[in-house]
This record gives C-alpha cells, sequence and structure tokens, in this order.
C-alpha cells in the first residue's frame, strides 16, 4: 500500500512518518509532498492508497486538494491530519469526501484507531 | 462589547506539549508573572478568526529548543549547543513552529484562534500583537519540564477581544 503524507513542515512530515511506523505501516511505502499541487501531481504519477494531509498550506490548501481531485474523478481514500480541527472544519471535510479528521497533536494509537478502518493491513 | 479569556492553566500546557513531544512533560505556573529571564525568546502570535483578537505566546529558547529537539528526537548536545549559542538549525524552527501552530488549541476555549506567525523578535510584531506583550490584558507564566530535553518557559499573553 501507498500512503501520500503531505504537510509543508517537514517536521510533521516526519512525526507522521514516526507515528505510522509506530502504528504498524511500517511497512507500507510512504511517500511526500510538501502542498497541495505537488500532491496532486504526485496522486496522477504515483496513484497513492491513501492520503494524509494537513489544512493549511501554501500553493493550495487540502481541502482544495481534494476538491480538485474529486473534480478530476481521481478517487483515492483522504484524510486530514491538521491542529485546527472545529466542529465546521470536520463537517466541511466530511462534506467534501474526507474519511477522516486527525487532530494534531496525535499518537500513533490515534493513527491505528483511525486508519486501521480504511487500511488493508 | 468587550469579553475575557480564561488563561490556559499549565496542565493543559503539559498535556498539549506531552502529545506534541511524546514524553511526559510536567509544567507549573509561576505565582507572579513578568519575571522570565532575559534572552532569546520566540513570539507566537495567535488571532481569533471572527473578532480579531490577539493572543501571544512567548518561550524563551530553552524551551524552543528542548521541545522541538524532543519532538525531532534530535540528540540531547544538539539541543544543548542550540541553548549554548543562541541559535535554532532550520530543521528545530521548522517544529518550533508546527508547535506553536498546535498551541493554538490552548486558546480555543473562547473562540477559534488561529497561529499567525512567529517572530525571534518583539520589534518585529504588528501593532496589535506588540501591544499585546507591552500591556495584555492577562498573562500567565509557566515552567515547562521535558524530560532528558530539560524545558524552559512560557509565557501566554491574552489581549482583549476587539
Amino acid at each position: 500500500m501507498k500512503i501520500l503524507v503531505v504537510d509543508d513542515s517537514k517536521a510533521m512530515r516526519m512525526i507522521v512518518r514516526r507515528a505510522l511506523r509506530s502504528a504498524g505501516f511500517g511497512q507500507e511505502c510512504v511517500l511526500e509532498a510538501t502542498n497541495g499541487v505537488e500532491a496532486f501531481h504526485m496522486v496522477e504519477s504515483e496513484k497513492p492508497d491513501l492520503l494524509l494531509c494537513d489544512w493549511n498550506m501554501p500553493e493550495a490548501t487540502g481541502l482544495e486538494l481534494l476538491e480538485k481531485l474529486k473534480a478530476s474523478g481521481i478517487d483515492v481514500d483522504f484524510g486530514f491530519v491538521t491542529s485546527e480541527a472545529t466542529e465546521e472544519m470536520r463537517a466541511r471535510a466530511s462534506a467534501a469526501g474526507a474519511l477522516f479528521l486527525i487532530a494534531k497533536p496525535f499518537t500513533p494509537e490515534h493513527f491505528q484507531e483511525v486508519l486501521g478502518k480504511y487500511t488493508p493491513r | 462589547m468587550s469579553t475575557t479569556l480564561t488563561l490556559p492553566a499549565a496542565g493543559q500546557v503539559a498535556r498539549l506539549l506531552t502529545g506534541i513531544v511524546g514524553r511526559t512533560v510536567t509544567a507549573a505556573s509561576r505565582p507572579r508573572p513578568g519575571v522570565q529571564k532575559a534572552g532569546v525568546k520566540f513570539y507566537g502570535v495567535f488571532r481569533e478568526s471572527v473578532t480579531g483578537a490577539v493572543s501571544v505566546c512567548v518561550c524563551d529558547l530553552a524551551l524552543c529548543a528542548s521541545a522541538s529537539g524532543a519532538m525531532l528526537l534530535f540528540p540531547l548536545p544538539a539541543v544543548k549547543e542550540a541553548v549554548r549559542t543562541g541559535r535554532i538549525e532550520d530543521g528545530m524552527l521548522d517544529a518550533v513552529r508546527e508547535i506553536f501552530n498546535i498551541c493554538a488549541r490552548l486558546f480555543n476555549d473562547r473562540g477559534h484562534y488561529v497561529f499567525e506567525n512567529l517572530h525571534a523578535s518583539p520589534e518585529t510584531l504588528a501593532g496589535d500583537a506588540a501591544a499585546v506583550v507591552r500591556e495584555p490584558s492577562q498573562q500567565v507564566e509557566i515552567d515547562v519540564t521535558i524530560p532528558e530535553y530539560g524545558g524552559g518557559a512560557m509565557r501566554i499573553l491574552i489581549g482583549e477581544a476587539q
């Protein structure tokens, strides 16, 4: 399985990778993108199975990326990993087709619980 | 209309930082604010998305270096070197920015505060943020301890809602 981690913070991409390893997803192929535009191109070329995406990023936000993917007919499992997690944001994420929203800070257990529902293990 | 925020409690800060750095952080409020030591500090500015109210979180270099070092699992000597020289390398600074970003949650019991930007000097703060630093309506100083990495001081400054 391929997982694409999209976050403009190199530190946070590293933390997400670490959490994935600790949550038992260490065998998966993990790719990285630094913003929504780069992520869109990587989805087209690398065809990941799951995106873990920040909300606020330069170039294109996570929500804009998700909307663009849907508008392009690209069906990929998509979840947000973000520091802001208001009810309004959760509703917008869900309406746009996101499967889940994980709030920072997160734990490997949280990743295990949420991602386990959507990923073949 | 003017509303006031509840100051974040030390326990709330400890829980949030524990989640960020992945080890059990402890924190204690100082009885009297205004005694944070001189030296390099980082200023995180937070703005409420509806009212525009500003709050500022000031962390000393020791806290920024130890928290980012713990978050990134940096070797302790690298953290000590950053504190000694007063300079944080780019990778740690990226982590510091992310820590401040997550710390927006400290203010969200009374609104939707968003991390706006990070400053390494009060001189570069915008007018309203600088005013909060000069004359906060409420403030608390918290000593933070991060196992193995040390810790430092955090000062939370609340401005009046607009």
